[in-house]
C-alpha cells in the first residue's frame, strides 16, 4: 500500500460556495519531514483547501486520510487535536492580548480552574528562545511588527506539538532577514519530522525550501512534481495555464506632458524623500515588498494623509492641503488596494457605485436624475465589459475581477488625467487580469498617465514603461528600461539593506 | 536577533497602561481638594467609598459587556426592577432573610441579562437597541398593579435586619456595603484574568473571527457577558434598596451613563478586547470622588457638580486620545524612516 | 410590476400593515366600549387619534435630526441634553432681556428664540467637531460625554430651579401647541409643521446628491471618502442640524410644559428619537432607512399611546413597554426571516452538489 508513506492524503476534495466552485476534485499528499509547496494564482482555491484541512470549512466531497485513517474535520478543535496547526498570512492573533497568551490560548497552563500566568510566561519564553525570538512574553501582540507576530504564530504552532504545519504566505510581509529566520526554523522543524505545507507566491521560497510542489489552477488539481523536475517557467506555465505573453497586451504609446511630480516627499514613519514623475501616456510601475511605503505615498498624493514635507506638483501646479475631493476635481483618480473596504459600497448597486464619484454630473439642480445615472453606468458597463445582469446588481455579488472593473469605472467616470492603481489585479482571476491589463493599455493609449503599484513582478515588468522600486520607505532604484528586466534584479533592489 | 534588552520608553508604557494618566488626574484632584478643604481626606474617604460602591458593582458587569464589544444601557432599569420586586416581596412578608433578598436580586438581574444576551448574540440585534428596549420594558413593569403600582417601597416596609445589613455592620472599619463591592471587584478580576472563560471574553472582543476559528462558541461567550452584567445590576438593586431603604420606578434613572463613563475613564475600549479591572476601579472611584468632593469645595451650588463631572469626563477621554496619538507618533519616529 | 413587488417587500409596507392592524384591533373593540358607555373622546375616531398625536409629534423634530445621524452610521445620545440646554438658554435669555417686567417685549422673545436655536446648533457643532476630529472614539462615547457636559451646563445656568413664565408674550409660545380647526378636525399645530419639514427631509435624503452621500457614508465611509466625497464636512453639518432640530423640539416643548423651564426638562428624550427612527428602518449600522418609514413609526407610536393609554387606560409605562417590544421585534423579525432564508439556500445548494456528485459518479 503506497499510502503508508504519507502522513496526510486528501483525495477528490470538492467545495462549493454560492455561485462558485472553490475546489473541484483536488488531491494533495504530504510525507513526514518534507516541505510541500502548494502554489497557484489568487483564487485558485489554496486558501479554501487549507480551510477544509483545518476544519473551518467542511468539504462537499472527497476524503481526508490522516496517518492511514479517514477522518472528518468537524471543527478547528478537532484539527488541532490531530496535530494540524496553521500560520496564516494575516496572523489570526489577538492584538490586545499578550504574547504568552496568544501562544497558549485554548490550552493554557492551569492550577485548578485558574490560569497559571507565571508558568505560562516562563514556557512562552522557552518556546520563543527555541526559535531565537527575543520577545517579551508579556508584550501585547498588537505592538509587535508583522514579522514578530509571525514568530508568535510559530511558537503557538510549536506549543501544540504540531505534526502538520501549514504556512500560508508566511513571508509575504517580512523583510529579507525575517524571511531567512523563518526559513531556518522551517528547515529545523522539517528535520524533526514535521510535515510542512507551504503556500507562497515567491519563487525563492519555493525553490529554496520545498521538496515537492503541487499546483492548483481555477479550483482544479494540475499536478505534483519533485522540485528538481521543474523550473520556474514551467511552474508559471502550470499556474497560469497559458503562455504568459498573452497576458500583457502592452502597446507603444506617445508619451506627453508631465502630469505628476513628487519632490522630496516625506512622512515620518512611512516614507522619506520620494521623488517621482509620471507623464501622460505612460504606465509607471511602483513595486517593493509589502510595508515598503508604496501605498502610503499614493495616499498622500491622493490627499488621504498629509505628507510632513516635500512638494507635489500635479499638471504643473503645486498642490497644497490636498483632499480626495480636490484631487479628483483636478483630474486624479485612485483605485485603492482594498477594494472591498475602500473601493466599493458592496451593499450598493453597480449603478449607484459608479455615480457616487460624479453625482454632480447626474444632477439637475440639486436633484439626482436617474436617467442620467443609468446612462452613465450602462455606458461604463459596456466599455469595461462588466459581467452582470444589469447595473442594478449589487457589487457584493460580483466576482473579484468584475468588482475591480466597477472601481475602475467609478474613477473613469470622473474623467481623470492620471489614475493610480494600487494592486489592480490582487485577488482577480486570470481572465479578468488580462482584461484589466487591456483596459490599462487602452487608457495609456488615450493619453492617460497610469501609476501602478504592484507586488506581482511579471505584471510590473511587462506593463510598465518605467519602474520605481521602493524599500523601507525610500525609492531605492528606478528602471527606465523594462525590456529584458528580470525579477531578481528588481527583488535585489526591493530587499531591505542588511544593517 | 538582538540580545540587549531595550529600556521601555515612557510613551510605550502609556500605550500599555491607559489608566496611568487617570491615576495622575485623580491624585491631582485629591491634592487640590485637600488644599481647598483642609482635612477633607480624613473625614470623607469613607463617604466616597460608600457612594461609589453601587456604581462599582455595576461597573464590573459593564466591563464584561464592553470587553466583548457590546454595551448594556438597561442596567439601571434592572437595578430598579430587581429592587422593586425584592422590596415588594419583603413588604408582603414573603421574604424575611436578607441573604435570600440578595440571591433573588442577582437571579432577577441574571434573567434580564440573559434575555439581553440571547437577543444580542443569537438574534443579532445591536446591543444598544436591545438594551434600550429592555430598559423601557423592565422599568415599565415597576408601576404595574401587581408590583409597586403608584407607590414606592418605604423604609417601614423593610425588615430592620435588611436595612442594617450593609451599613451598620462593618469589618476592619469598612461597612459591608463596601466589602460587597470589593468582593465583586475581586471576583470579576480573578474571573477575567485567571480563568479560560474570562480570557475568552477578551479573545472574542479582540478578534471574534480568530476565536471562532479556534472553536470558541462566541455566541455563548456573548450570552455569558450579558448575563453577568445583568446579575451585577440586580445585585446593585438590592444594595440600593438596603442603602437608601427605598426604591421607586424612577430610581437611578439615567445613571447608567456614569457606569459607562467610569469604564471609559478607566481605559476600557468600547470596541472590545481591552480593559482592566484596575482601570475601572479607578474610574468609578473618580466619579464617586467628584460627586463627594465638589459640593464641599464651596464653588457655587451643588449643581455645579454636574457641570464639572461633564467637563472632566470630556477632558479625560480626549486627553487619553491625545496622549495615545503622541505616543504613536513617537513610535513612528522611532522606525527611522 | 417590479416596483409594486419591491414596495410589497419594503419595510414601509410592513409598517403600514402594522399600523392598519393596530387601528383595526382598536376599532373592533370600539363597539363594546360604546356599549359600556364610554365617552366620545374615548372612542377610536380618526379625530380623536389625530388630536392625541400632539405629544408624539413633539419629538418628531428630534427624530428628523436623529435620522441623519443614524443614516451615517453614527449615533447622538446628547440630543435630549441639547434640547434642554437650548430651552434653558431660551428661558435665561428672555428673563435677562425682559428684566422681570410684567410683560416682555416680542423683540426679547425673538432674541431669546434665536439664542435657543443658535445654542442648539452650536452644541451640534461641538459634537460634529469632536466626532470628525477624534475618530478613535465612537460617536456614542463622545455624545455620552457631551451629554453630561450639556446637562451640567444647564444646571450651571439655572441650577435646580424652575423658571416659570406668566407673561403673555412668553405664553404666546404655547400657541405652538394649540389645535388647529380644520373642517371639524382638531390638528395639533406641530403636525403640519412636521410634515412640511418631513417633505423637505424626504427630498433631501432620497432625491438629492447630498442625501445620497449621507447614506453612502453610513454604508462605507472609507469607500465614500475615496470617491471624493467630503465625508467630514457632511458629518459635521449633519450633527449641527441634529442639534438645531433638538432646539426646535425644545421650543415646542416649552410651549407644552405650561411655560416653565427646568434643567432636566428633556432628559432621556434621545431614546424616543432613536426608537422612532429605528422602527422606521434606520439602523445604528447606517446606510438604511427612510423618512417615510420614520414618519409612519411616529404615527404607530401615537396610535399605540392613544389605544393603550386613552382607550384601555393603561399607564404611560405600559405604553413605553409596548414601544420597547415593538422596537426589539422590528429588528429581530427580519433577522429571523433572513436566517430561515439562508438555511434554505444552503440546503438547496447541498442538494444540488449531492446530485452533481452522484451524476459525476455514474
Amino acid at each position: 500500500m503506497p499510502g503508508s508513506e504519507y502522513i496526510l492524503e486528501m483525495k477528490g476534495i470538492t467545495k462549493i460556495f454560492p455561485g462558485v466552485k472553490a475546489l473541484d476534485n483536488v488531491h494533495f499528499n504530504l510525507k513526514a519531514g518534507e516541505i510541500h509547496a502548494l502554489v497557484g494564482e489568487n483564487g485558485a482555491g489554496k486558501s479554501t483547501f487549507i480551510k477544509t484541512l483545518t476544519g473551518v470549512h467542511q468539504p462537499d466531497g472527497g476524503e481526508i486520510i490522516l496517518n492511514g485513517e479517514t477522518v472528518v474535520m468537524t471543527d478547528p478543535i478537532t484539527a488541532q487535536e490531530r496535530g494540524i496547526a496553521a500560520i496564516y498570512q494575516h496572523a489570526a492573533s489577538y492584538p490586545d492580548l499578550s504574547v504568552a497568551e496568544n501562544i497558549f490560548i485554548g490550552h493554557e497552563f492551569k492550577i485548578g480552574p485558574f490560569i497559571d500566568w507565571p508558568r505560562m510566561n516562563r514556557e512562552a519564553k522557552k518556546l520563543l528562545d527555541s526559535i531565537e525570538a527575543n520577545l517579551s512574553p508579556t508584550a501585547s501582540v498588537g505592538s509587535l511588527t508583522v514579522g514578530q507576530q509571525q514568530l508568535v504564530e510559530i511558537a503557538k504552532a510549536l506549543s501544540m506539538d504540531a505534526k502538520i504545519l501549514i504556512m500560508d504566505e508566511p513571508t509575504a510581509s517580512l523583510s529579507q532577514r525575517e524571511a531567512e529566520d523563518l526559513y531556518a526554523i522551517a528547515r529545523r522543524l522539517r528535520d524533526q519530522g514535521v510535515g510542512i505545507i507551504l503556500i507562497s507566491h515567491r519563487f525563492e521560497d519555493i525553490f529554496g525550501l520545498a521538496d515537492r510542489v503541487t499546483v492548483f489552477r481555477d479550483a482544479q488539481y494540475i499536478g505534483t512534481w519533485n522540485l528538481d523536475e521543474v523550473d520556474q517557467p514551467m511552474l508559471v506555465h502550470h499556474m497560469v495555464g497559458r503562455e504568459i505573453t498573452q497576458l500583457f497586451p502592452k502597446k507603444e504609446t506617445q508619451v506627453g506632458e508631465e502630469l505628476l511630480k513628487l519632490e522630496h516627499l516625506s512622512r515620518t514613519g512611512f516614507y522619506r524623500d520620494i521623488n517621482m514623475t509620471v507623464r501622460a501616456g505612460e504606465i509607471v510601475g511602483v513595486t517593493g515588498l509589502v510595508g515598503a511605503g508604496r501605498t502610503e505615498v499614493m495616499e498622500s498624493v491622493f490627499g488621504v494623509t498629509k505628507p510632513d514635507s516635500g512638494k507635489i506638483y500635479f499638471r504643473g501646479e503645486e498642490v497644497h492641503d490636498q483632499t480626495p475631493t480636490q484631487m479628483m476635481a483636478r483630474g486624479l483618480g485612485m483605485l485603492p488596494e482594498n477594494r472591498q473596504k475602500e473601493g466599493l459600497l458592496l451593499q450598493w448597486s453597480i449603478n449607484h457605485n459608479i455615480s457616487l464619484s460624479v453625482l454632480k454630473d447626474c444632477q439637475k439642480g440639486i436633484f439626482i436624475q436617474r436617467g442620467k445615472e443609468y446612462e452613465l453606468s450602462n455606458k461604463m458597463k459596456k466599455l469595461l465589459a462588466i459581467k452582470a445582469p444589469d447595473t442594478d446588481t449589487h457589487t457584493g455579488a460580483l466576482s473579484g475581477g468584475n468588482q475591480q472593473k466597477v472601481v475602475v469605472a467609478k474613477q473613469l467616470a470622473a474623467e481623470p488625467k492620471l489614475i493610480i492603481l494600487d494592486e489592480p489585479t490582487k485577488g482577480v482571476d486570470v481572465g479578468s487580469k488580462a482584461a484589466i491589463y487591456e483596459i490599462m493599455s487602452d487608457l495609456a493609449g488615450q493619453g492617460l498617465g497610469i501609476l501602478m503599484i504592484s507586488s506581482e513582478l511579471p505584471e510590473v515588468i511587462n506593463m510598465s514603461d518605467r519602474i520605481y522600486v521602493m524599500s523601507e520607505g525610500k525609492v531605492t532604484k528606478e528602471f527606465t528600461e523594462t525590456k529584458g528586466l528580470d525579477q531578481d534584479t528588481i527583488l535585489a533592489a526591493a530587499m531591505p539593506q542588511k544593517k | 536577533m538582538q540580545t540587549k534588552k531595550e529600556r521601555k520608553p515612557i510613551y510605550s508604557i502609556l500605550i500599555e497602561h491607559r489608566e496611568i494618566p487617570l491615576l495622575a488626574v485623580l491624585a491631582l484632584l485629591l491634592i487640590l481638594v485637600s488644599i481647598r478643604v483642609p482635612g477633607y481626606l480624613g473625614k470623607s474617604w469613607l463617604n466616597v467609598l460608600k457612594n461609589g460602591s453601587i456604581n462599582m458593582v455595576m461597573c464590573c458587569g459593564m466591563l464584561c459587556v464592553l470587553l466583548i464589544g457590546s454595551i448594556d444601557i438597561s442596567i439601571t432599569a434592572i437595578l430598579a426592577f430587581a429592587g422593586a420586586v425584592a422590596g415588594k416581596l419583603m413588604s408582603t412578608g414573603a421574604i424575611q432573610s436578607t441573604f435570600v433578598m440578595f440571591l433573588l436580586g442577582i437571579a432577577i438581574g441574571a434573567v434580564v441579562g440573559l434575555i439581553n444576551g440571547v437577543l444580542m448574540s443569537y438574534g443579532r440585534v445591536i446591543s444598544l437597541i436591545v438594551t434600550l428596549s429592555t430598559s423601557y420594558i423592565v422599568r415599565a413593569l415597576i408601576p404595574m398593579d401587581w408590583l409597586l403600582g403608584m407607590n414606592k417601597i418605604n423604609p417601614t416596609q423593610l425588615t430592620q435586619g435588611f436595612k442594617d445589613s450593609l451599613i451598620n455592620h462593618s469589618f476592619l472599619g469598612l461597612p459591608f456595603l463596601v466589602w460587597l463591592a470589593v468582593l465583586v471587584v475581586v471576583a470579576t478580576g480573578v474571573f477575567l484574568k485567571y480563568t479560560r472563560t474570562g480570557r475568552n471574553l477578551y479573545a472574542v472582543g479582540s478578534n471574534a473571527e480568530a476565536a471562532q476559528m479556534r472553536g470558541v462558541h462566541i455566541n455563548r461567550i456573548r450570552l455569558l457577558a450579558h448575563t453577568i452584567c445583568g446579575a451585577t445590576a440586580g445585585l446593585a438593586g438590592i444594595m440600593w434598596l438596603a442603602f437608601y431603604a427605598a426604591i421607586e420606578k424612577g430610581s437611578a434613572l439615567g445613571d447608567e451613563m456614569f457606569t459607562i463613563a467610569a469604564c471609559v475613564l478607566g481605559g476600557v475600549a468600547v470596541t472590545g478586547g481591552y480593559g482592566k479591572i484596575s482601570g475601572v476601579v479607578i474610574g468609578a472611584l473618580m466619579i464617586a470622588f467628584i460627586d463627594s468632593a465638589i459640593p464641599q469645595m464651596g464653588i457655587g451650588n451643588s449643581m455645579i457638580t454636574e457641570f464639572i463631572k461633564g467637563i472632566l469626563l470630556l477632558v479625560a477621554i480626549l486627553l487619553n486620545v491625545i496622549l495615545q496619538r503622541i505616543a504613536e507618533k513617537q513610535d513612528l519616529a522611532r522606525r527611522n524612516i | 410590476m417590479q416596483k409594486m413587488k419591491s414596495f410589497l417587500k419594503s419595510w414601509e409596507f410592513f409598517l403600514v400593515l402594522l399600523l392598519a392592524a393596530m387601528c383595526l384591533a382598536f376599532k373592533i373593540t370600539d363597539a363594546s366600549r360604546i356599549a359600556s358607555g364610554a365617552q366620545k373622546k374615548e372612542i377610536f375616531y380618526f379625530a380623536n387619534v389625530l388630536r392625541s398625536m400632539r405629544p408624539y409629534f413633539l419629538y418628531s423634530f428630534m427624530t428628523l435630526g436623529m435620522m441623519l445621524i443614524l443614516a451615517m452610521g453614527d449615533i447622538d445620545i446628547s440630543v435630549g441634553a441639547i434640547g434642554t440646554l437650548s430651552v434653558v438658554t431660551l428661558g435665561v435669555t428672555y428673563n435677562r432681556l425682559a428684566g422681570g417686567a410684567e410683560n416682555g417685549s416680542p423683540a426679547a422673545l425673538a432674541t431669546a428664540l434665536l439664542a435657543c436655536l443658535l445654542v442648539g446648533a452650536l452644541c451640534g457643532a461641538l459634537n460634529g467637531f469632536l466626532v470628525t476630529r477624534f475618530k478613535e472614539l465612537f460617536p456614542m462615547i463622545i455624545t455620552l460625554a457631551t451629554q453630561l457636559f450639556f446637562r451640567g451646563f444647564s444646571y450651571l445656568l439655572i441650577g435646580g430651579e424652575t423658571l416659570t413664565f406668566k407673561d403673555p408674550t412668553f405664553k404666546s409660545l404655547s400657541n405652538l401647541n394649540q389645535l388647529l380647526k380644520v373642517g371639524g378636525l382638531q390638528v395639533p399645530i406641530s403636525i403640519p409643521i412636521y410634515f412640511v419639514l418631513a417633505v423637505v427631509f424626504y427630498f433631501w435624503l432620497h432625491r438629492t446628491g447630498n442625501g445620497r452621500k449621507i447614506f453612502a457614508i453610513g454604508t462605507n465611509a472609507a469607500a465614500t471618502y475615496y470617491s471624493g466625497v467630503r465625508v467630514d464636512t457632511i458629518k459635521f453639518w449633519c450633527f449641527v442640524i441634529a442639534g438645531f432640530m433638538s432646539a426646535v423640539t425644545g421650543i415646542f416643548f416649552v410651549g407644552n410644559s405650561s411655560s416653565s423651564v427646568k434643567a432636566d426638562i428633556m432628559d432621556g428624550y434621545h431614546m424616543y428619537a432613536i426608537a422612532a427612527a429605528v422602527l422606521g428602518g434606520f439602523s445604528t449600522n447606517g446606510g438604511k432607512g427612510s423618512v417615510v418609514g420614520a414618519t409612519i413609526s411616529l404615527v404607530v407610536f401615537g396610535v399605540v399611546k392613544f389605544g393603550l393609554g386613552t382607550l384601555y387606560g393603561f399607564p404611560d409605562s405600559a405604553v413605553n413597554m409596548s414601544v420597547g417590544v415593538i422596537l426589539i421585534l422590528s429588528v429581530l423579525v427580519p433577522n429571523i426571516i433572513e436566517d430561515i432564508q439562508n438555511a434554505r439556500k444552503v440546503a438547496r445548494r447541498r442538494a444540488e452538489t449531492a446530485a452533481a456528485n452522484a451524476a459525476a459518479g455514474h
